[in-house]
């Protein structure tokens, strides 16, 4: 509880602030240039989505390999000798920023559509919410196991970015590929995912995740820091 | 509180065997070349570095926590002010409220708590790694060359901040090359060479017993004292015109110089020899380091 207590003072700081503000002008922006033929600010919101999701998942990764590069990992690890607990803190910290960040969002996104003449309703704008808070605590996860695997802030952003951006859309080709977790995510973005397939989709997008998530976890376990 | 560690690195040990106890209310200095195993030893007591074999235990009185380490380079988040770096490591450790403000006052950094880690000079970031590493009083400190970057001023600072910290009932531990930092401050000396404890115990005690160098009235009588010394099983190193006896930089009491002089006189009194000086040797700090390090121990 203390590492994850410690986390989250750290990750309520200036830095984070503005990458919030950061996304949310994203949010803004999708918005106020949703296509005239959707005539729906929240297009515009879910447009915008599945990229600030994959801006989330590199804040996880340089958050969590930048602790190893920089050493802040040490008095996590000195503090508390049971790995474990640090590492699913650590990751508790981030997905709680990515929750409160992700209502912040559904917020915004009611008051702007609103502004732009458009009164959501609460079932519309929980769903984009939803739909975002769904995507960007996958890449959360992903995020986090990939930097703690790598312990590397530009190798880990690379292998992630690289995969989110560019393996999953040239190993997809011109199918749909549901089985792959970014693609996947973007689907759910999009609202293009009804509601009898959203158990099958997440599960195609956090198994995977999880997965590297316990890979991450069984290693920070076993391995030495000595950085 | 190390029993049989040994790390091993590939195929090659960095530490061997290990067991090693620093006392609680005694400041240890731990001493060796670069690459002896110091490093990979304090690693392997924070947990940073798991043992390939043996164990480490620290035991922590209630209200405290077991164990603190500023090693290598300060962890700290250089985008953060100095307080809010205090006050996540505070809460990280379990530490009351009111110790962010007492450690910033003892190390003398109150007056730069608002300010980024990153802006503030090498000192200053030094004495808030400190600072940090001393919240929640650690029953075990460990401190990697805590003196980089400080001006003397602050050296001097550090050093009685050491010795209260270790009047507090806490084991420090500092790890320094310079040997005369902490003379007059450490109570006691580990020295670690090839991965091996060659040398564990008082501080005074490590640079050991001084030669002493004797001469006699002319090279002849010098020349009958060498033997008389030798029939008593004192081993006597032959300078030009006069004698050095016993080794400098053995570990071992003092008292053994006085020992040792009391015989010769007693040997050059029964065999008739005026001496004209007898006088001590002593060995500096890093003449013993040497001798202990070069297998001369």
């Amino acid at each position: 509880m203390t590492t994850y207590r410690a986390e989250l003072l750290r990750s309520l700081g200036r830095g984070t602030f503005w990458f919030l503000g950061a996304c949310l002008g994203l949010f803004v922006f999708g918005m106020l240039h949703a296509k005239p033929q959707h005539h729906m600010p929240l297009y515009g919101f879910r447009q915008a989505s599945i990229l600030v999701a994959t801006l989330v998942m590199g804040r996880a990764v340089t958050i969590a390999a930048g602790d190893f590069s920089s050493g802040t990992i040490r008095p996590w690890l000195i503090s508390t000798p049971r790995r474990g607990a640090v590492h699913l803190g650590k990751l508790a910290a981030s997905l709680t920023i990515t929750v409160g960040f992700c209502v912040i969002a559904g917020g915004l996104g009611f008051v702007t559509s609103a502004a732009l003449g458009t009164v959501p309703t609460i079932a519309d704008i929980s769903s984009v919410a939803g739909d975002l808070l769904l995507a960007s605590a996958a890449f959360t996860v992903f995020g986090h196991g990939v930097g703690v695997l790598i312990r590397n802030v530009p190798v880990a952003l690379t292998v992630t970015l690289g995969w989110i951006l560019a393996g999953e859309h040239l190993l997809a080709g011109n199918s749909s590929s549901p089985w792959l977790p970014g693609l996947v995510a973007q689907k759910i973005t999009q609202g293009k995912v009804a509601g009898s397939q959203y158990a099958g989709a997440l599960t195609h997008i956090f198994v995977p995740f999880l997965v590297i998530e316990a890979a991450a976890l069984v290693l920070f376990a076993r391995r030495d820091v000595n950085n | 509180m190390l029993r049989g560690v040994t790390k091993k690195f590939r195929a090659t040990a960095a530490v061997a065997s290990l067991n090693w106890a620093p006392k609680r209310g005694q400041v240890t200095a731990l001493v060796g070349l670069n690459g002896a195993g110091k490093s990979t030893a304090m690693r392997v007591m924070t947990g940073l570095v798991k043992p390939t074999e043996g164990s480490v235990t620290v035991v922590a009185g209630p209200g405290r926590r077991a164990l603190s380490a500023m090693i290598e380079t300060p962890g700290l988040f250089t985008g953060m002010s100095v307080r809010r770096n205090l006050d996540i490591h505070r809460v990280l450790t379990g530490a009351p409220v009111r110790e962010t403000d007492q450690v910033a006052e003892l190390l003398q950094i109150s007056d730069v708590m608002g300010k980024r880690v990153g802006a503030l000079s090498q000192g200053y970031r030094q004495r808030v790694a400190i600072a940090v590493a001393l919240l929640g009083s650690p029953a075990v400190l460990l401190l990697d060359e805590p003196t980089n970057a400080l001006d003397p001023d602050a050296i001097l600072r550090l050093r009685r901040l050491i010795r209260e910290v270790a009047q507090r009932d806490t084991a420090v531990v500092v790890s320094t090359h310079q040997l005369r930092e902490l003379e007059g401050t450490a109570d006691a000396l580990t020295l670690i060479h090839a991965g091996r404890i060659r040398y564990d115990g008082p501080f005074a005690d490590f640079v050991g017993a001084p030669s002493l160098r004797v001469r006699a009235l002319d090279d002849a009588a010098t020349s009958s004292l060498a033997e008389a010394i030798e029939a008593e099983g004192v081993r006597v190193e032959r300078m030009a015109g006069s004698l050095r006896i016993g080794a400098a930089g053995a570990p071992g009491p003092a008292g053994v110089a006085d020992l040792l002089a009391a015989l010769i006189f007693g040997v050059a009194a029964r065999n008739g020899i005026k001496l004209v000086e007898l006088g001590h040797e002593a060995p500096t700090l890093e003449e013993a380091f040497h001798a202990a390090t070069s297998g001369e121990f």
